[in-house]
């Protein structure tokens, strides 16, 4: 059953809430209730691995970095201009994960054609209350309603996405327990993180020099060799398999003679990193050219979000 | 109890009736001010990964008054530090058993003493006497003398009888008893440090251990040199310096960690001189005449120098997601130490 369309006072209301959060302005909590309750609905109709047309512009770790999601927006262009997947992590560790988030569930809402937002390891009741988002609601909404109706939209979102057939896009990587984008299919998604299994290596799993299998020094998912990444586009007809998860300094990173590649969005991570960002255009012809930028200039954030990143002192 | 009773009246006469001459609190320029208050964010840190069982730290707390939660790449961290610090100076106490000797330079809230006490109670020492000196700013110091005196389980560890108190009366921002040495001193005016440490009875002939947990960094080269050429000088027989500090500052953490930290006013004046593992042994070496300097950033100290089981138990406390950020952050930070022995057999018993 598709989902319904948007009617025009729905239309009204969502344009007029893109424009609240392009300011960096929370939504209310009844208003988020409403709109997680609307994107559950769209985001079910999605499969497991979400099918992608391109041009698309895919996107790696965001992690509450509101400023710096808005200069990739100018980067990439605006959406629903730009057609835009991102590969997860929109909460924890920056200051404007409830802003974050919010919009990017706003915009799927508004074009759900023209956005693809996956599931990453820190869209996850557990994580959130180590790496901060929980904190974060409990503070710009003095309860923690709006955590819970966003980690509860969680469970819905896609694990993984296929551009035109040839891209294999996910958060984190392979899983010993799944050799097709069948195996993916047939999982049931709606759940919280489990701590192992295949849903859980999807998100959790990092490419690794060494060949076959290995543990995750994260105590989370695998590490995988060439082998096992050639194996895995070979037998799916796959050219790449684009993931995010891990800091690369440069944004983006090639591995496995160019059968993964790693894009990473969040510029100068926590504050403290100094890494360019990176997005992967890719064109109708299937072309991708690599676009890297640096944080957005912070004078204009207000002061208490220029608090220094911790240290050692 | 009797003794509270009359140890009250020494805090009362402290700090109810004001006394007379309270000695006047200097101006600090504001990198000083800035580089003072460093010591709140080391405490912060260190109570709260005390608190989820990452190292035992029954005293920091005292010194707090709101804790604060910290990520755990942070309490990794600061795991990491404490540990390495308590190695170097387990193994310097018992490698001159009954006359050791630590001076910690810009102390803070540090809490090393009150541990080191626990641990001479529990007999891991043997019969090793620790003779402690601290010296930071005159606020921190009379903050940290104030906290001390209100709170029995800190103070008992210094006076235990009457006549404790009477011979060694606490003072305002100083105190002065036989195995515990805290006062205010700008360490930069190394004439005044060493009429200080003289007029305190610290012995300049005592095996002595220096540490410095970022506190030299933040000063320029020049003083850094005098300090470390004066301690030299001034401690004449087995010296040993343990520097905690930042490191590289030249990649692109480097130059964000720096200008981080320019932002809430702590200049790192020191890093460009000294910005390697190699410019710190160099710098022991050749400014505090070190016969012996060995340094490692804290990812090989974390991974390689401290013990492996308290390793594997602290990593299952915490989810932990910052791996990339963990290499980077920690290969920012090093330990040095530099030894300089009478006989050549304790530069093996003193390492990192």
């Amino acid at each position: 059953m598709a989902t319904k369309e948007l009617n025009i006072p729905e239309i009204t209301l969502l344009d007029k809430q893109i424009e609240t959060l392009m300011e960096c302005k929370p939504l209310s909590e009844s208003e988020v209730k409403q709109l997680c309750e609307r994107a559950k609905e769209v985001l079910i109709q999605e499969s497991n691995v979400s099918v992608v047309r391109a041009p698309v512009t895919i996107c790696g770790d965001i992690h509450g970095q509101f400023h710096d999601l808005k200069e990739l927006f100018r980067i990439g262009g605006q959406p629903p201009e730009t057609n835009y997947l991102f590969m997860g992590d929109y909460v924890d560790r920056g200051y404007y994960s409830v802003e974050t988030v919010t919009l990017l569930v706003c915009l799927k809402v508004r074009f759900r054609d023209r956005l693809t937002i996956l599931r990453g390891n820190h869209e996850s009741r557990q994580i959130t209350q180590v790496y901060g988002f929980y904190d974060e609601c409990l503070r710009k909404y003095g309860n923690a309603n709006v955590w819970k109706t966003f980690t509860e939209l969680f469970d819905y979102l896609p694990l993984t996405a296929v551009v035109e057939g040839q891209i294999f896009c996910l958060h984190g990587g392979l899983s010993p327990s799944i050799d097709t984008l069948d195996q993916i299919r047939q999982l049931d998604r709606v759940q919280e993180v489990p701590h192992e299994g295949p849903i859980c290596d999807l998100l959790w799993s990092d490419p690794d020099d060494r060949c076959g299998w290995g543990i995750s020094p994260r105590g989370a998912g695998y590490s995988f060799g060439q082998d096992i990444s050639e194996q895995f586009n070979h037998a799916n007809g796959l050219k790449l398999i684009s993931r995010a998860h891990q800091l690369v300094m440069n944004g983006y990173n090639w591995a496995h003679e160019r059968n993964v590649v790693t894009v990473f969005s969040a510029p100068n991570y926590c504050y403290r990193c100094g890494n360019e960002a990176a997005i992967m255009e890719v064109d109708e012809f299937m072309k991708y050219t690599f676009l890297q930028f640096d944080p957005a200039p912070r004078q204009n954030e207000p002061t208490m979000s220029k608090r220094t990143p911790d240290y050692f002192l | 109890m009797q003794l509270k009773i009359h140890f009250n009246n020494y805090y009362q006469s402290l700090y109810l009736m004001e006394p007379i001459s309270t000695p006047p609190i200097k101006k600090l320029t504001p990198q000083e001010l800035a580089v003072m208050n460093t010591s709140n964010d080391a405490l912060l840190t260190k109570v709260y990964s005390a608190s989820l069982g990452y190292f035992k730290d029954d005293y920091s707390h005292y010194f707090l008054k709101a804790k604060k939660k910290m990520l755990p790449i942070i309490n990794r961290g600061t795991w990491a530090r404490v540990q390495a610090v308590r190695q170097i100076v387990t193994r310097f106490i018992k490698a001159f058993p009954g006359n050791a000797q630590i001076v910690s330079l810009g102390a803070g809230y540090d809490t090393t003493y009150f541990w080191i006490k626990d641990q001479i109670k529990e007999g891991v020492y043997g019969e090793g006497a620790v003779k402690y000196v601290e010296v930071d700013y005159q606020q921190v110091v009379e903050k940290k003398i104030e906290i001390i005196l209100k709170n029995e389980a800190l103070w008992k560890h210094l006076w235990t009888t009457q006549e404790d108190i009477d011979d060694h009366k606490p003072e305002k921002s100083e105190l002065n008893l036989p195995d515990y040495k805290l006062f205010s001193l700008d360490i930069t005016d190394t004439s005044s440090l060493a009429a200080k440490l003289s007029s305190l009875s610290v012995d300049p002939a005592a095996p002595t251990l220096i540490l410095s947990e970022c506190v030299l960094i933040y000063l320029p080269p020049d003083a850094i040199t005098s300090i470390l050429s004066f301690l030299s000088s001034h401690f004449t027989s087995d010296l040993a310096i343990m520097c905690y500090e930042m490191i590289n500052p030249h990649d692109a953490f480097g130059r964000m960690m720096l200008e981080n930290l320019e932002d809430r006013g702590c200049k790192l004046q020191g890093i460009h001189a000294c910005p390697s593992e190699g410019a710190q042994i160099a710098r022991l070496k050749e400014h505090a005449g070190m016969t012996m300097a060995e340094c490692y950033n804290m990812s090989v100290v974390y991974g390689r120098k401290l013990d492996a089981a308290e390793r594997a138990r602290i990593e299952k406390l915490e989810i932990f997601d910052e791996y990339e950020e963990w290499d980077l952050l920690s290969s920012h930070y090093c330990v040095s130490l530099g030894r300089r022995f009478v006989k050549d057999e304790d530069n093996q018993k003193v390492c990192i």
